[in-house]
């Protein structure tokens, strides 16, 4: 069953030397209790596409044009107190960076039962009942609920964010960079929680990293995002078995094997392009080692390899 | 590659612990933070070390350490590198001219051997035990000093019965192979070495697989001998050894006060049973014979750790750092070309702008930022990350360093220009002859990257080799670990995963025994009481712990 639909977002944001496309046609789809990955270098949209979804935008910031459909309703519409009781209650986020997005001043426990006070007609003691089992849900000490942020690890802050997130039960939860900041082993010990918790409480996920092994792990499906559109999309096997857009290959040879042999991995050279005078063809075309003349002049459309396999490069052959 | 370029010697860096006043009433210990708690490596000139472990392992703490961005707590940090003849010399004749007789640090122990300083250790366990916490504490306010193998020296076994119980257990006997040659006459020595089959080191000799009529022979010419405690313990039992131990009251574990420290008389005197000798790595110039000087100015290094503020100015010259996060490591209000040429500036290097100019130019262009002009004149902000990376690199540069230490340079970058980055510096060392140690918590980077790599764990090295043996044949369980989480991009291609519990210690409570044990997968008994100590792999591949400590009380305990 399809939970959200994403179909040619545009978010755009004002700013002084004009209008700066950053998500710039975006389409996408995320099944009820599967997990969709977002990759990119920063800078490519993703983070925008994500909170376009729950209209979390900065003030320059706006939905351009484009269908969000979340459980029928169309989010870029939706405004006011139909807003307010779908965002935290339906779709959550687990927003960038566990180390500042808590109230420093507030203790843990405060602010997850917020949403809870605020979302459902219950009193205090249900809302930290309800804390006390969030928080051993995400291997937390239920004792814990009175101590403030800076008390907690950068691992534990970031499972506070989790518990958060899922306070209200929503039935999609945005991760941005869940582990970006993090060490390799609280990485680990952070992304198998995810995953138990996607299994437990059929969750839908959208997961943004700019490591494409994170989100090996922990994904179904996998969309390539490179310069506010979408280059690639796949089950995220498949994207690794046989990536089709060359930024996609230049992605995954990016990355150190420990498994093979001790060699240097390759690097993508350049910079992206300046999204406000967005080139006219292909995005990616300055950067690529394939480009020929046509890149330069039309913009590849995103078409079917094989079944459900979409890739966005004149080099690909519908199949 | 070729010979040190900087070598490590038991650094620490303890950070004191802030206390109140009813604390400080109540007790009169100070407790530290333990970041780096006697870790021992060198770097070889051209060579990549890599230091792994998790945040506040002390791996950062043990690179600014090298450089004194932090002032070790003990231990020595010396540099072999270009240009150290002409700040050891300027060292000596500084000492010279203040009438003090300089140090020089030696890495070759045994071939000084007659020059290196000794020192009086006293063991702070044992005292403490003995005469009370307190009573220590009090010694140790007075003296104003700080505390700074698995081998018994038999020189503190004084009573003449315990020195026969353990005679059999010797393993190590140190002739002076001088004074025997004087006395025997070098002929029979040569035939006593012959029919032994070995050779003397330097001037001394271990005499202890010698089995025959010949040992009695160079028995008067013995200068130190050590006794192998793991073997007296099996064959006498513990107990017994314990009780020659507590009479010649001295212990085969190290953790050590350095007597030099202790002025007051009557304290000496208490400590006194709790002395034993140690030979450190310093030559004190004035004890030198002339003809040696030379050699020895050749052969020896600068010991960071002592140098005068304006000495190490000059050595940060040759020691450089890249910092972290190039987001933050880099002034917003100045122009890249201020930030570059800040060092500059600072060592007075350049007679004009003009030429500082052409230095700047230099760097930026190193580091892989051109056109340089394209690039002086903006601001940190006007840059991508990776391209703030590289300004981070080439204010390292500007002063033309042998040594760089780049903290975790890549971690902040995007997957796709972090390998542009390591090039970079792969470039550096080919063109440069740099040497670096490089700090992360990425094995795979780590991986592909590094020539050699050292395992950190709370302050401690637990797993040390060369990157392929680490890598592929991973001893301690902690390196295991660790290898087994970095994410791997094939979604088929997974392995089942070893996710440690919990997060580190606190580095300021640290476990008894292995540190590692509380999150240990194989904990013994043993791990919790005693610390491992380091035991050969292969060539140059060492690791501390418990499982593979062979033959000793471990691994039966273990069975």
């Amino acid at each position: 069953m399809t939970l959200l639909e994403v179909k040619g977002l545009r978010t755009y944001f004002k700013t002084q030397e004009g209008t700066l496309k950053a998500v710039d046609g975006v389409d996408f789809e995320v099944e009820k209790g599967h997990a969709m990955g977002l990759a990119g270098e920063s800078g490519c949209g993703k983070t925008t596409a994500a909170l376009s979804i729950m209209k979390l935008l900065p003030a320059n910031g706006y939905i351009a044009g484009g269908k969000i459909n979340f459980m029928g309703q169309d989010m870029a519409r939706v405004t006011g107190e139909k807003l307010r009781s779908i965002r935290w209650r339906d779709i959550s986020i687990v927003f960038q960076g566990a180390m500042n997005a808590l109230n420093p001043v507030k203790r843990v426990g405060d602010q997850i039962s917020e949403p809870i006070l605020l979302h459902e007609d219950v009193d205090d003691e249900v809302a930290t009942k309800r804390v006390k089992e969030l928080f051993e849900l995400v291997g937390l000490s239920p004792n814990r609920i009175r101590d403030y942020p800076h008390e907690f690890s950068g691992g534990m802050r970031q499972r506070v964010m989790i518990a958060m997130a899922l306070a209200c039960k929503p039935k999609l939860v945005i991760a941005d960079e869940p582990t970006t900041a993090l060490d390799v082993m609280i990485q680990a010990q952070i992304l198998q929680l995810m995953k138990s918790l996607q299994k437990e409480l059929e969750l839908a996920m959208i997961i943004i990293s700019h490591d494409l092994s994170v989100l090996a792990e922990t994904c179904e499906t996998l969309c390539i995002m490179y310069a506010g559109k979408i280059v690639e999309r796949a089950d995220s096997v498949e994207v690794f078995r046989n990536p089709q857009h060359p930024y996609t290959k230049g992605l995954i040879e990016a990355f150190p094997n420990i498994k093979g042999d001790k060699t240097m991995p390759a690097s993508i050279a350049g910079n992206p392009p300046n999204l406000i005078i967005a080139p006219k063809g292909c995005r990616f075309a300055e950067r690529c080692y394939m480009a020929k003349e046509i890149c330069d002049e039309k913009e590849p459309p995103l078409i079917e390899v094989r079944p459900n396999h979409y890739a966005a490069c004149h080099f690909v052959k519908a199949g | 590659m070729g010979n040190d370029i900087v070598s490590v010697k038991n650094l620490q860096v303890w950070f004191p612990i802030r206390r109140g006043f009813v604390e400080s009433l109540l007790s009169d210990e100070q407790s530290y933070v333990k970041a780096v708690d006697g870790i021992t490596f060198s770097i070889k000139q051209r060579e990549i070390f890599c230091l792994v472990g998790e945040s506040g392992c002390g791996k950062t703490t043990t690179g600014k350490a090298i450089l004194r961005l932090v002032e070790p707590t003990g231990g020595d940090v010396a540099y072999f590198g270009p240009g150290k003849d002409e700040l050891l010399k300027e060292v000596t004749d500084a000492s010279n001219r203040k009438k003090t007789s300089a140090r020089v640090y030696v890495a070759d122990q045994e071939k000084w051997a007659e020059f290196v300083e000794t020192y009086d250790m006293a063991d702070i366990k044992k005292a403490k035990r003995v005469m009370g916490e307190n009573a220590f504490a009090g010694i140790l306010k007075r003296a104003k000093t700080k505390p700074d193998g698995n081998d018994l020296n038999m020189a503190g076994v004084k009573n003449d019965a315990d020195r026969k119980a353990l005679q059999p257990f010797v393993g190590k006997m140190i002739v002076d192979t001088r004074k025997a040659k004087a006395t025997i006459g070098e002929q029979k020595l040569t035939e006593i070495l012959e029919r032994a089959g070995i050779k003397p080191q330097a001037d001394d000799l271990n005499i202890a697989s010698i089995k025959n009529a010949d040992k009695k022979t160079l028995r008067p010419f013995v200068k130190k001998e050590f006794v192998d405690i793991g073997r007296a313990k099996d064959a006498m039992g513990e107990k017994a050894l314990a009780g020659i131990l507590k009479r010649a009251k001295t212990k085969p574990d190290g953790n050590d006060l350095n007597m030099a420290g202790v002025k007051n008389d009557a304290d000496r005197k208490a400590l006194k049973p709790f002395v034993r000798r140690v030979k450190s790595n310093w030559v004190l110039m004035s004890k030198i014979p002339k003809d040696r000087k030379e050699e020895l100015l050749k052969a020896g290094g600068i010991n960071v750790r002592t140098l005068s503020k304006h000495n190490m100015k000059a050595m940060r010259q040759k020691l450089q750092i890249i910092f972290q996060d190039p987001y933050e490591s880099l002034n917003p209000k100045q122009s890249i070309y201020d930030i570059i040429a800040e060092p500059l500036v600072v060592n007075s290097i350049g007679a004009n702008e003009a030429e500082r100019e052409q230095k700047v130019t230099k760097a930026l262009m190193d580091a892989g930022l051109r056109p340089p002009k394209n690039f002086m004149w903006r601001y940190p902000h006007e840059v991508s990350g990776g391209q703030r990376q590289r300004v981070g690199v080439a204010g390292a540069l500007v002063l033309d360093p042998d040594f760089l230490v780049a903290d975790e340079p890549v971690s902040m970058l995007d997957v796709s220009i972090r390998s542009e980055i390591l090039k970079l510096m792969l470039d550096l060392r080919e063109n440069r002859g740099l040497s670096f140690l490089f700090i992360t918590h990425d094995l795979g980077v780590a991986y592909v990257f590094s020539d050699r790599i050292g395992i950190m764990y709370l302050g401690k090295i637990v797993e040390l080799g060369p990157t392929e043996k680490v890598i592929k044949d991973p001893h301690h369980p902690y390196t295991k670990a660790l290898i087994s989480v970095v994410p791997t991009p094939d979604p088929k291609d997974r392995t089942e995963k070893i996710i440690l519990k919990g997060e580190r210690p606190d580095a300021s409570k640290i476990p008894s025994g292995c540190r590692f044990h509380p999150r240990c997968p194989f904990m013994m008994d043993i791990c919790r009481v005693e610390q491992p100590s380091p035991v050969f792999v292969s060539e140059g591949h060492w690791v501390s712990c418990h499982l593979h400590t062979k033959g000793s009380s471990a691994e039966k305990m273990g069975d």
